[in-house]
């Protein structure tokens, strides 16, 4: 009869909302700024995800074990120095690890029913509360993501980027997907700008597919990568269903790009290295769901409620880089746009600039150095930077910048470019290449693309994985 | 402006918060599963095969709905910006399971739920249910005729179709004179086979965006 017979997966569910961000902050012992020695979460040594290999993907050792490639440096952006070592995984090591996560797809994973694999999924939200402080610190080490921003905005955004990709599991016909039987492999190309919503929801809507998931991460994006394995194999997904395959070797990208089990691609970076790989994966039709460096744009009307628009300028500022890696630019219309620097301006000069690991940072320092150097020729390096920051640090002030109709843009980070525009028309003549447009206080009378979801993203990333 | 502002929360945080709280109404009747069944083959005089074959498809029902409810908005224009039915009554079906899909739904969708019932069993799966919402989200009526004309005008839109085709005329005529829309009984086995889409879509008939 059966029934007592206990299900594929029991239902848990323990964390009907994660704790709540301030006081999880505040009652987590946060590692000190300046500390020598790396917090626990963080491994000075971030190594691939090899078949058989006796390790677990990470060593706390500072010296070369059993890898097979080259070691990269990844440089802390609060002091320019080295943070910890990740391996670069080379071409065949790559091909063994995307044939194993095949293997374990098909034979651990694919043939289970829709209902299953939505139950497997549901409890990788659930898990996350246990690792929100792993990857808050690891971002903020890694990228110089504020702490704060790590548990208060990152975390809630996952755990529900998470559980809406779980949900597509049992649904996956009703919206033009299919489930995968035979499994596969998706690749997800993580780099700093990848957020923790982001990877989450790529992964599990890949899972939900019947897919296993290789994370390409590169250097940067390492161990966080690390932290999603283990994350994922708490959840109760079958081990070697995700593995991870750090570096940047060119060579590497190419075997993954070419192997017989790749279903679809998943990356984001700039707009030259995602053509780059949509010209390598359009021989074989390999689906590319890309996200380029592209600007967000807010357009500013006459009739705006400039209190809201200068909340979410200030927010802006805060997020720099890691929310809006092509850079943020405001296009305001002339009547208002001296009343709205003079609201913004001096609220996000005043920001808290400093360690990411200081729960009072509001700014971090921005993810590269090159960022960094751009940001500086925008504003003065001196202005609104607190004395006593590492010299070799990433910094950048944040701050408003006026740009002239014909000017550059501020580098992607905590300074905001604004230009004044004539009318609606004239901002449609400054919006090529955005990435996503909000326009406040009026319409454009055309169409502008909206701002990234990851609930859409993982379902064209479901529709992609059909073939 | 203040120093610093304070970022609003997701336009889906609402949805995503309802879809967990049927996860963990589904885990609840999973974690209650044999006593449920109990009750199924009590209440509808089913063979236990039938009343696990109820409970376990219930179970996978809440679940797929604890996944529909933040998504909705992607799948149905009418549910574009936020927007949830308005309030609703339920002539819940007969049998277990379809009762289960047919109150996840309205939940998943954000409706406010009146529901008409006169089941044991499906009694003990609302209180499941309604115990991991707010309070005012599910209220539960007897389905005597009286009740039911009651809960009519208490509400914007009646889903009657669950009811048998030759329902109460009392009824109909309540909910005429109060102004309460009607979605009409289906011929048998019409509900069960609509598709999810096509059972939660007319919910959003009047629907209304969040103040």
């Amino acid at each position: 009869m059966g029934l007592t017979a206990p299900r594929e997966s029991p239902l848990r569910v323990t964390t009907l909302d994660l704790p709540a961000a301030a006081e999880s902050l505040a009652a987590s012992p946060v590692p000190v700024p300046g500390t020598a020695t790396l917090p626990d979460e963080v491994p000075g040594l971030v190594l691939a995800d090899g078949p058989g290999t006796p390790h677990d993907g990470t060593s706390t050792a500072t010296t070369t074990t059993a890898t097979t490639g080259d070691l990269l440096d990844v440089l802390a952006p609060t002091t320019g120095e080295c943070l910890l070592r990740v391996e670069d995984t080379g071409p065949d090591l790559a091909r063994d690890i995307a044939t194993a996560v095949a293997t374990t797809s098909r034979t651990d994973w694919a043939w289970l029913s829709a209902q299953d694999r939505a139950r497997f999924l549901f409890a990788v939200s659930d898990v996350l509360a246990g690792h929100v402080r792993a990857l808050a610190v690891t971002a903020a080490l890694t990228t110089g993501r504020p702490l704060a921003a790590g548990f208060t905005l990152d975390a809630p955004a996952a755990h529900a980027a998470a559980f809406s990709a779980a949900g597509w599991a049992d649904k996956l016909e009703d919206v033009g997907a299919a489930h995968r039987p035979g499994g596969g492999v998706v690749v997800l190309l993580t780099t700093w700008r990848t957020s923790t919503a982001d990877a989450l929801s790529a992964v599990v809507a890949a899972l939900a597919t019947g897919c296993g998931v290789v994370l390409r991460a590169r250097p940067a994006a390492a161990a966080t990568a690390r932290q999603f394995v283990r994350l994922l194999e708490e959840a109760g997904v079958p081990a070697g269903l995700v593995r991870s395959a750090p570096g940047a070797d060119a060579a590497t990208d190419a075997a993954l790009w070419a192997h017989p089990d790749l279903v679809a691609v998943r990356a984001d970076g700039s707009a030259e290295d995602l053509r780059a790989v949509g010209v390598a994966l359009a021989g074989r039709g390999t689906p590319l769901l890309q996200r380029p460096d592209a600007p967000h744009v807010d357009v500013v009307l006459a009739g705006a409620d400039l209190e809201a628009v200068a909340l979410a300028l200030v927010e802006a500022a805060i997020g720099g880089a890691h929310e809006r890696p092509g850079g943020s630019r405001v296009l305001a219309h002339r009547s208002v746009v001296d009343a709205l620097v003079a609201r913004v301006g001096p609220v996000v000069s005043r920001l808290h600039t400093g360690h990411p690991l200081d729960r009072a940072t509001a700014v971090g320092p921005v993810p590269t150095p090159h960022l960094a150097r751009a940001a500086r020729e925008v504003l003065d390096a001196t202005a609104g930077l607190p004395a006593g920051l590492p010299p070799g640090g990433w910094w950048a002030p944040p701050g408003i910048a006026t740009v002239g109709r014909h000017s550059a843009w501020p580098p992607p980070g905590p300074v905001l470019g604004v230009r004044s525009i004539r009318s609606p028309e004239d901002a449609l003549t400054h919006l090529t290449g955005a990435g996503s447009v909000t326009v406040w206080g009026g319409e454009l009378g055309t169409e502008v693309p909206a701002p990234p979801d990851p609930r859409r993203d993982a379902l064209d990333l479901l529709r992609a994985c059909r073939g | 402006m203040g120093e610093r502002p304070v970022r609003p929360r997701s336009p889906t945080h609402g949805a995503a918060r309802r879809g967990r709280a049927l996860l963990a109404a589904a885990a609840e009747v999973e974690a209650g599963r044999q006593r449920f069944v109990e009750q199924v083959r009590r209440a509808h005089r089913c063979r236990i095969s039938e009343a696990v074959r109820q409970v376990d498809g219930s179970i996978d029902t809440i679940v797929r709905w604890a996944g529909w409810a933040d998504k909705l908005d992607l799948v149905l224009p009418a549910a574009a910006g936020g927007r949830r039915p308005p309030p609703l009554g339920v002539l819940a079906p007969e049998e277990f399971l379809g009762a289960a899909r047919v109150l996840c739904s309205a939940l998943a969708a954000g409706a406010r739920c009146v529901v008409a019932h006169d089941s044991a069993a499906v009694g003990a799966l609302v209180d499941v249910v309604a115990a991991e919402f707010p309070a005012a989200a599910v209220t539960v009526v007897a389905r005597d005729p009286g009740t039911v004309r009651e809960l009519a005008t208490t509400v914007t839109l009646l889903d009657a179709r669950a009811a048998p085709g030759d329902w109460d005329a009392g009824l109909r005529l309540a909910c005429a004179e109060a102004g309460t829309r009607v979605l009409p009984p289906l011929p048998a086995g019409h509900l069960v086979d609509l598709d999810d889409l096509a059972l939660v879509g007319p919910l959003f008939t009047g629907a209304v965006r969040p103040a």
